[in-house]
């Protein structure tokens, strides 16, 4: 049932990012330049005597860093899954639980860096109650911090689950469907995440 | 019209005959006592007894005859039927073999042999007429542990130079008696003891309290006939007489029955003689830390779970044993009492088993490894130990040995990968015999005057050696191989398989060893004795098994040859379980620091938690005002 639903929905989700970009002109080979250039940039701003500001090349780097941390989580949590029908075990397993825990304290710092930059403010009101929602060029600002709670509230769970797992608190039954709330809402959050970062994409592109 | 009703009435007449000639014939299948009515009570066994000629036994017969299970108990309960059982029908072609079982063991110390020996198709285990061991053979070798029928009463697979053996003999039925005789005054022991002397059709009267047997099949000649004392007017009959039986005074009542004390069960004891195992440990003692399998001290019958219908196949009870989902057989695994079988029960708990809360336990474990594995055998210690079992080591019988480290050497546990690919505890035996490869394959040799041959070639050091599997140096197998490929054709090519490798001459005249499927280690899953909860795998924690130092992974399995070069090679547990050591250590280490790691994930969650709630506080806060603005 999960492999099903999360198939449909993640490719889904691809196709549509894949339109998008494409309507707008951006192939992925000039996003995946633009992505490194920033990250070079971000390490280069650390540097001191650098021309960039050090507090910027920090929070740029924290959502890169998060970013790839996810897409290394992806990668292992449905590699065996999606693909090889099984659960996940051995190095893909060690792989997704080392990184989980990196990606969890890059994220608290990514909460205390971002979150006050997304917050929302009249004028996101204004776009909601307008019909120019519809139009995502305009409104992608808005959608870069819906996308953004959005992944915050689904990470919450998804984290939640992981914690109440390490504990001998729940029996059998109640760890499964812990797992299952794991899966269900990891799905979510990388959902929500690919569309933050499509998101970002279409406002920088603005 | 009258015509019409004529035909009618003869086709009415004869539907009505053949759907009754039906039911009789299928009542013909089953016989009396084959099929419970509902009735928990078992009838009183109160019955005449028949010998093996069908004939009544009577309380003046002179000679006494032994009573013939097929036909007494037979008279109510399809023989027939019964001998398919599983405990009887390893020999027959069509049987259903299942999960690979403990074999017998043929051991011959003297000549550096132990071969795993069975009838049933289990890969690792050698058929005993293939490998030259007549049925009679086998009997002598293993007869006291068997329960009889099956290649027992079969001619057609009886070696004919033993012909006059078994007319003498007798057929060794199934003995019915060892398993549903619920006589404390049963005697296992007299059956083991007859079957030795190969008075086979006296072994079922003999194990009984109804009767008394003595003399000696064996040491008659090949002519003897019982009511022809001329056959046996040499026999010096201070020392030996011929097998002879005499049923107990008063025994018979006065219509010539004789009272049974019957139950479905004879109770676990009996069950024992057969299928008892012990951690072998020669500390005075050291038994007193033994405990019962968990289903027993709990009041258990060992048939509670291994159930069987008339035809006597008998539930192993391990997983999947079942042919489908909905088979009822599924209900008595350890998932389907404990968890339930959905198809049949839906809430399992067959006799009050608790359901298991496996709390914090990730489940991918129930995926990886069977029920056994944290719950059976005894705990992994840094090497493997020895084990002991009834077949393997005769226990129960009055000389067998009282010392931990009896030949055959069991060793035990060792973690392997099972068919369904998940990990499960075994008793695993190291192979060691003699072989002869020709252009089709290898058969290992038991028999026969080369093999016999062979103890003058070996020299064994027995007293330093005492305790442990002997071995010798490889001039001694190069000298062996040399004797042996003088007496071989040309095409034959004999070899030594030992420790896991084969050894065999090369052109220099050393030894050229190899690996193959027939030097494979034999191993059989443990099912039992069952440890409580507070006893399993990892009820300390996630260090039992996953710790740097962890026995379960990183515990040694003895590896014993026959060569001094390679004897006692310790073996890590990673090479039996298919798991990477170095993977596993690294997987483990990491468990080390899980207790920060725990903390710094808890730490950043309530972080990101607490920011949350503080957005969301303020954004509650902001809808407020606005809805009271609005207002």
């Amino acid at each position: 049932m999960f492999r099903i639903f999360s198939i449909v929905t993640l490719s889904a989700t691809f196709v549509f990012i894949y339109l998008s970009l494409k309507k707008e002109n951006i192939s992925l080979g000039s996003l995946y330049k633009s992505f490194l250039n920033e990250v070079k940039n971000s390490f280069a701003g650390l540097k001191p005597g650098s021309d960039g500001s050090l507090k910027n090349s920090i929070r740029n780097l924290l959502i890169y860093l998060c970013l790839c941390l996810i897409l290394l989580l992806a990668l292992t949590a449905y590699i065996p899954t999606l693909v090889a029908g099984e659960h996940m075990s051995g190095l893909l397993l060690t792989a997704h639980v080392k990184s989980a825990l990196f990606f969890v304290v890059l994220f608290a710092a990514v909460m205390i860096v971002w979150s006050n930059s997304y917050r929302f403010n009249r004028s996101d009101f204004d776009i909601l109650n307008s019909a120019g929602i519809k139009n995502i060029k305009k409104s992608s600002e808005f959608w870069v911090k819906i996308s953004f709670w959005t992944a915050v509230l689904f990470g919450i769970p998804a984290i939640c689950s992981i914690i109440l797992m390490l504990y001998p608190i729940f029996a059998a039954d109640g760890m499964v469907y812990l797992l299952d709330l794991h899966k269900y809402t990891s799905l979510f959050l990388f959902i929500s995440v690919i569309f933050h970062t499509y998101f970002l994409i279409i406002s920088r592109s603005n | 019209m009258v015509i019409n009703f004529y035909y009618s009435h003869k086709v009415f007449s004869l539907a009505v005959f053949i759907l009754l000639s039906s039911a009789v014939i299928s009542a013909q299948d089953y016989k009396i006592g084959d099929i419970s009515d509902g009735s928990r009570a078992i009838p009183l066994h109160k019955i005449k007894l028949f010998d093996h000629d069908s004939l009544i036994i009577l309380e003046g017969d002179d000679p006494q005859l032994p009573l013939s299970t097929k036909n007494t108990c037979g008279d109510c309960h399809s023989y027939d039927k019964i001998s398919e059982g599983f405990h009887f029908n390893a020999s027959d072609s069509g049987s259903a073999d299942g999960r690979r079982g403990e074999p017998w063991i043929y051991l011959d110390w003297q000549r550096l042999t132990l071969l795993p020996v069975s009838f049933r198709n289990w890969r690792g285990a050698f058929n005993p007429i293939d490998v030259g061991i007549a049925p009679m053979r086998f009997l002598d070798l293993f007869g006291t542990h068997y329960t009889g029928g099956g290649f027992a009463e079969k001619e057609e697979i009886q070696s004919p130079e033993n012909f006059f053996r078994w007319e003498i003999s007798g057929k060794l039925e199934v003995n019915c008696l060892l398993c549903h005789d619920a006589s404390e005054k049963f005697d296992p022991n007299e059956h083991a003891l007859q079957i030795s002397r190969q008075n086979y059709k006296w072994a079922a009267s003999a194990s009984s309290e109804i009767a008394a047997v003595k003399g000696n099949a064996k040491k008659m000649p090949d002519n003897f006939d019982l009511y022809n004392p001329n056959t046996f007017v040499d026999l010096d009959l201070r020392s030996t007489s011929p097998p002879g039986v005499s049923f107990g005074k008063a025994i018979f009542d006065e219509k010539n029955r004789v009272f049974f004390n019957i139950s479905k069960s004879a109770g676990n004891l009996r069950c024992y003689y057969c299928h008892s195992s012990i951690q072998a440990e020669n500390e005075p003692g050291s038994h007193w830390n033994r405990s019962e399998d968990v289903h027993m001290a709990g009041g258990m019958d060992c048939i509670d779970c291994h159930k069987n219908g008339v035809d006597h196949k008998i539930i192993r009870g391990y997983n999947k044993e079942g042919t489908g989902k909905q088979d009822i057989i599924n209900s008595y695994t350890c998932e389907g009492c404990h968890l339930g079988n959905e198809d049949i029960y839906s809430y399992g708990n067959n006799h009050g088993a608790p359901r298991p809360a496996h709390k914090g336990l990730p489940p991918i474990h129930f995926e990886k490894l069977e029920c056994t594995l944290c719950h059976s055998g005894k705990l992994p210690g840094s090497k493997t130990e020895y084990l002991k079992t009834s077949r393997a080591h005769k226990l129960g019988l009055p000389r067998s040995s009282k010392q931990g480290d009896a030949f055959p050497h069991i060793q035990s546990p060792v973690y392997f990968k099972n068919e369904h690919d998940k990990l499960e505890p075994r008793n695993l035996i190291t192979p060691s015999f003699w072989a002869v490869r020709d252009s089709s394959s290898i058969k290992p040799i038991v028999g026969g005057a080369v093999y016999d041959s062979l103890s003058s070639l070996i020299t064994l050091d027995t007293l330093l050696n005492y305790g442990k599997w002997h071995s010798v140096s490889d001039s001694a197998i190069i000298g062996a191989l040399k004797f042996l490929s003088k007496k071989s054709s040309s095409d034959s090519v004999y070899l030594f398989v030992s420790g896991g490798k084969t050894y065999e001459l090369n052109e220099e005249g050393g030894l050229k060893i190899g690996e193959s499927g027939i030097s494979e280690n034999y191993s059989w899953a443990i099912g039992h004795d069952v440890r409580p909860a507070s006893q399993s795998l990892g009820s300390g924690g996630c260090g039992d098994c996953h710790s740097f130092s962890s026995n379960f992974f990183f515990g040694d399995v003895v590896m014993e040859s026959s060569l001094k070069s390679e004897s006692d090679t310790l073996i890590a547990m990673t090479e039996f379980s298919g798991y990477n050591t170095l993977y596993q250590k690294a997987f483990s280490f990491s468990f080390f620091f899980r207790p920060w790691l725990k903390a710094l994930l808890i730490i950043s969650f309530s972080i990101i938690l607490l920011v949350f709630l503080i957005h969301t506080a303020r954004a509650i806060i902001f809808l407020m005002n606005k809805s009271s603005d609005n207002l």
